[in-house]
């Protein structure tokens, strides 16, 4: 039987368009994926960076101020990424048809 | 040996070990314990494979994850949704609008015979959208302007089939830059020339007879081009009427109105006309910057429209007009203010400015239109812009569809005219614009139909009919 972490994550990748989700802890690895490894990986290392650069960035420009959500948006696809203390989620999303 | 970590302390104690004749000993327990490490990571990795779900476990929950969980996914949730709905509003189920091609003008008569094409450089409706004045002239000139001007004025015919017919010519000495009709008052037109001359023409019996013309002192705008005209609303003429009766203590006469002139030279004047009474009278004559020592060359201008009954909680100084320059930098201007009314200026374009104007959905928000095809949107609020739009296509002159948060944008290359959801930051699906010069100048009657002039760099006029009423709009549409 799922546990709760796992039942949220595969309600999140019902919903339409989520092609993945990944959950990233705070030293930048995948620890629930609907994605594969290698993948997971590369999302998990490329947003983490982004992540703490945007911190910086909003942190820098009002240091009262925090991130609190980030939303890529490219041709193909959209990425949204909840980051928090601890870990970081991340949702791919694609137009649906 | 600060340095070491606590692995590296065991292993110290081993060599010693090892020195009291147990060396065989050793190398069997640490034999025994890599095995046994092996041993472990595959156990666990084995244990992803019997999970042959969508979600893949490959260590243990770590702590604090669920109420990770329980933190983000709603506000996830309702970004997803969100994208959804921004998705599906660029899909493919948007409706294409047909633009019909009511009347093509050819203009090649009168002036520009030779080896110089005349192009449109100007174009406006009359208030009732039944009459179009056109200015045809040089579009560049080397040295000082040494060509005709001439404005050809067209009126509807609804008689033997819908259609305008030329009906009036206004002739000039100099090339019109610039030609606008009062936007209540049909039979008033303004224009204005390349060597800084702002006319007046009455219209009201259908010709040019003596005393019809009235025209601003000589030496105006430092005989340099009239870049814009604009005519003031209701509210905003009252507003400068009154500075004039405190300033001059003159009387102000029932059907006087208020023209706003801006010339390269860097000044904008305020006008008091009246065409029945044959007043011209300068108001004032802002000289925009002019305490920073350096004197933009004025390209547009435009006022923040008058809304008296906006309410209490939106309310926003209504005192404001806006000036672009060909340096790129947009003037934010005080009307109060004497001589020099900037009190912000907005670095926002790159290239010369080659419009700005004031939406009317929102009374804050205006949008300008540079050189190097960018359309930016500010609020009057805020120094940077709202949106910036970097469009991969040309643009030489800019029009607001009166009811809709929409621009027609004119190509500078193609000659077609593109119409842009301002508020959505995307291009409203038209199909029927055609065109083969530089669009020159746009201009949009909403009576009825929507009606769109433009002329182009080769002197033709083109009439558009576009159904604006089905463009479909979202309440997000109208937010900015």
């Amino acid at each position: 039987m799922a546990n709760e972490a796992e039942e949220t994550i595969r309600k999140l990748s019902m919903h339409k368009g989520v092609v993945g989700v990944v959950v990233v802890n705070g030293e930048g690895i995948p620890i629930k994926s609907t994605l594969d490894n290698h993948i997971s990986v590369q999302y998990a290392g490329l947003l983490s960076s982004l992540v703490d650069k945007a911190k910086s960035v909003v942190r820098d420009l009002d240091p009262t101020n925090d991130l609190t959500f980030l939303r890529i948006r490219s041709k193909k696809s959209e990425v949204m990424v909840a980051p928090d203390k601890d870990f970081v989620l991340i949702v791919v999303q694609t137009p649906v048809e | 040996m600060s340095g070491l970590s606590g692995y590296d302390s065991e292993a110290v104690g081993f060599d010693s070990i090892a020195q009291a004749k147990r060396s065989g000993t050793q190398s069997g327990t640490q034999t025994n314990f890599s095995a046994s490490g092996v041993g472990c990571q595959t156990t666990l990795n084995h244990d992803i494979g019997c999970t042959a779900s969508e979600v893949v476990t490959s260590i243990k929950e770590p702590p604090g994850l669920n109420e990770f969980l329980r933190k983000v996914v709603p506000a996830m949730m309702d970004q997803l949704d969100q994208t959804e709905r921004d998705f599906s509003s660029d899909s493919d189920d948007e409706e294409v609008l047909n633009a019909k091609l009511f009347q093509e003008l050819k203009l090649h008569d009168g002036i520009g015979a030779g080896d110089h094409q005349s192009a449109v450089l100007g174009v406006t409706w009359s208030s009732a959208g039944n009459s179009l004045a056109v200015s045809i002239g040089k579009l560049q000139h080397e040295t000082w302007c040494q060509n005709t001007g001439l404005i050809k004025v067209y009126t509807l015919k609804r008689a033997g089939g819908e259609k305008f017919v030329h009906s009036l010519d206004i002739s000039e000495n100099n090339c019109v830059s610039v030609v606008k009709y009062h936007p209540s008052v049909a039979a008033l037109l303004a224009y204005g020339t390349t060597s800084g001359e702002v006319v007046l023409c009455n219209l009201m019996n259908g010709n040019m007879e003596e005393g019809t013309q009235l025209a601003s002192p000589s030496g105006c705008h430092g005989s340099r081009r009239v870049s814009a005209l604009q005519w003031a609303d209701a509210p905003l003429a009252n507003v400068y009427l009154i500075m004039q009766i405190h300033n001059k203590g003159k009387r102000r006469g029932a059907a006087d109105q208020v023209l706003f002139s801006s010339g390269s030279d860097g000044t904008l004047n305020v006008w008091q006309v009246n065409a029945n009474q044959k007043v011209f009278e300068n108001i004032t004559s802002y000289q925009i910057n002019s305490t920073r020592k350096v004197v933009p060359d004025i390209t547009c201008f435009d006022y923040v429209k008058f809304y008296p009954l906006r309410a209490s909680s939106d309310k926003l100084p209504d005192d404001i007009f806006v000036v672009g320059a060909k340096c790129g930098r947009l003037f934010l201007c005080k009307i109060h203010e004497k001589i020099d009314p900037v009190y912000d200026v907005l670095e926002g374009n790159g290239t010369c400015v080659l419009d700005v104007a004031f939406g009317v959905q929102k009374p804050n928000i205006f949008v300008s239109i540079s050189i190097d095809s960018e359309l930016r949107v500010y609020d009057v609020m805020q120094n940077a812009p709202i949106k910036v739009l970097c469009l991969d296509w040309p643009i030489s002159c800019m029009a607001w569809l009166p009811t809709i948060p929409c621009v027609v944008l004119g190509q500078a290359e193609e000659g077609e005219i593109k119409v842009y959801n301002v508020s959505a930051g995307k291009p409203v699906p038209v199909e029927g614009f055609t065109g083969n010069a530089c669009v020159t100048c746009v201009a949009v009657s909403q009576i009825g139909t929507c009606r769109i002039a433009s002329g182009d760099a080769e002197g033709c006029v083109r009439i558009w009919e576009l159904p604006t009423r089905r463009i479909r709009l979202t309440g997000d549409d109208l937010d900015f």
